[in-house]
């Protein structure tokens, strides 16, 4: 509890955590007067519940933001030799990066959330929040909702918890963030081109690609109906989803508390 | 069986990196209530020994005990009654010294903040109102470092070069700390350093290093016993000098050192005498004088000795 307790007094007292909060808020803003201004979003009719949902499963941006905070709460906290001092206090070693892992994840999510809130905020005001396009009304729209959100988060968290391997294994920020990035980019970017341009028919590219903790974000995006955007949102689809994050996070973790462990503090 | 007073004890500790042997074999038994000096050359193992006491690194061979705990689980929780500086204070930089003390105050589960300011006074740095601890002085965060030690009201305290950039006054200061912190709470500390004069005013006992291994220890009685004075003669012929030593001055209290000269014990009051028979029994006296070692002489003599 003490280096939870701790973390948070770093988190509040972290410039870099302010201004990328700001900045995030400054880009959301700006995105969402854009779409205002477009009328349209992806073809679609324009309404905030639209954006904010695609919004939150087109997750591109947190992975961006927890790539580059990893480097910066994580490795710093080595160059600071506050890790160090979090041992010689008496704490255990899984205890450090499991305080350290949840902060790093809040804090991610902390800035991210706003942006998909903010835009659609902003979109909704002009042309409504169209819940009627969801498809559903009643528990069964809060029961999708949580399955939806429950299945970012797990989708999310392997990226994260890769994220924090690298971090731990590498120990200093710019070496890290160096090696986030073009992660990130293979999994966001050169993956799904491979995909979509040499393997377009190939079902086990696509299984494979989309139950790796590189694909599983793209996944919560297929499932999206573009007439009645929540209807596909079931157990049936997502629990996959959540089962192989879970899974795929837990591994990473893992690796991490171990790599942690044996190797020596400098 | 270590009793109730040990507050560190190992046995054959040994740490390898790669091929190198930073530790061999490391027995030693730190008792309550006293200042110990880790000396040793750089590489000599000081600071790989205080990295494995406090849990930075694991060792390869060996066992060890923390107030009696054994078991990974019960060191960690001995590790709570420790206090620590390791090469480098661990501070926050972007946070000032209140801050930082304050930090390590909840890291470690201490609920009293008045300590927070009085630790800070008493190291000189109750001053520095909001100054980033990044824009400190090496002396200052040093002082820093050795507060944020002290917060947690440690039994054992661990520094590793805790004088290394204080100014004298400093030097002073923490001198005086220490010693307060051992005779009147009964704190024991493990403290390197590379200025032995000033070790030599704060150590009860000292352990003495050489690549790797523990070659002396030994209490600040016995040191001041081995470093006592001794007339130092050197000659031409150390074995025809030690003849004369001991049929015409009647003694066997000397020794005959590494470089061939040799400390006579005996004398001391008397030097005209012994270079009297000397010269009346044909020896050439190249240097006749009186000496008595300081910790740094008796460092440097034990380590040219093992280096020949």
């Amino acid at each position: 509890m003490n280096v939870l307790k701790c973390e948070f007094i770093k988190l509040r007292k972290s410039t870099a955590f302010k201004i990328t909060w700001l900045v995030t808020i400054c880009f959301s803003v700006l995105f969402g007067f854009m779409i205002l201004y477009a009328g349209t979003y992806s073809g679609m009719e324009c309404n905030g519940f639209l954006l904010m949902i695609n919004a939150f499963s087109n997750n591109w941006l947190f992975i961006i933001i927890g790539a580059i905070i990893g480097g910066l709460f994580i490795c710093n906290d080595f160059e600071n030799h506050t890790f160090q001092e979090s041992i010689t206090c008496g704490n255990s070693h899984l205890s450090v990066i499991a305080s350290k892992t949840f902060i790093y994840t809040l804090s991610t999510l902390a800035i991210y959330v706003p942006y998909p809130i903010v835009s659609s905020t902003i979109v909704a005001a002009k042309y409504g929040w169209g819940f009627e396009t969801a498809g559903v009304s009643g528990p069964d729209f809060i029961a999708k909702m949580t399955l939806f959100f429950t299945s970012i988060f797990f989708s999310c968290m392997p990226i994260i918890t890769l994220f924090v391997l690298i971090c731990f294994l590498v120990q200093k920020a710019g070496t890290s963030i160096a090696i986030n990035m073009p992660v990130m980019m293979v999994g966001m970017v050169v993956l799904p081109m491979l995909q979509q341009f040499v393997f377009p028919e190939s079902e086990i590219y696509a299984k494979i690609y989309g139950y790796s903790f590189l694909g599983l974000s793209n996944m919560i995006f297929g499932y999206l109906n573009k007439d009645s955007l929540l209807v596909d949102v079931t157990m049936q689809n997502y629990l996959p989803i959540i089962i192989a994050g879970a899974i795929w996070s837990i591994l990473f973790f893992a690796l991490a508390a171990v790599t942690f462990k044996k190797r020596d503090l400098k | 069986m270590s009793n109730s007073n040990t507050i560190f004890k190992s046995e054959n500790l040994t740490k390898l990196y790669r091929e190198t042997s930073a530790l061999k074999n490391v027995s030693i038994t730190l008792e309550k209530g006293r200042i110990y000096g880790l000396i040793g050359q750089n590489g000599a193992g000081k600071t790989t020994l205080m990295r494995i006491i406090s849990g930075l690194a694991s060792p390869t061979a060996g066992s060890y005990e923390l107030f009696g705990q054994t078991k990974e689980k019960g060191i960690r929780q001995a590790r709570r009654r420790t206090g620590c500086m390791i090469e480098y204070p661990s501070l926050i930089g972007s946070m000032s010294a209140k801050e930082n003390i304050a930090f390590h105050r909840v890291l470690k589960g201490m609920p009293n903040k008045s300590r927070e300011q009085e630790l800070l006074d008493m190291l000189g740095i109750g001053g520095t109102g909001k100054k980033k601890s990044k824009d400190f002085s090496l002396g200052m965060k040093q002082r820093l470092g050795i507060a944020d030690a002290l917060i947690g009201s440690p039994e054992f305290l661990i520094l590793d070069e805790p004088i290394n950039g204080l100014d004298p006054m400093g030097v002073v200061e923490v001198r005086n700390l220490l010693t307060d912190l051992c005779r009147n709470q009964g704190i024991t500390i493990l403290i390197s350093s590379h200025n032995l004069p000033e070790l030599y005013q704060v150590a009860t006992d000292y352990i003495i290093m050489h690549k790797g291994e523990v070659i002396r220890t030994l209490t600040a009685e016995e040191l001041d016993e081995e470093c006592r004075q001794y007339i130092i003669i050197r000659c031409t012929d150390e074995g025809k000098l030690v003849n004369v030593i001991e049929t015409k001055l009647n003694t066997s209290n000397y020794k005959v050192m590494p470089d061939k000269s040799v400390q006579l014990y005996d004398y001391l009051d008397d030097m005209d005498f012994v270079a009297k028979t000397l010269h009346e029994n044909g020896i050439v006296v190249l240097g006749l004088s009186l000496n008595g070692d300081s910790l740094e002489n008796y460092f440097t003599n034990l380590i040219g000795g093992l280096q020949q």
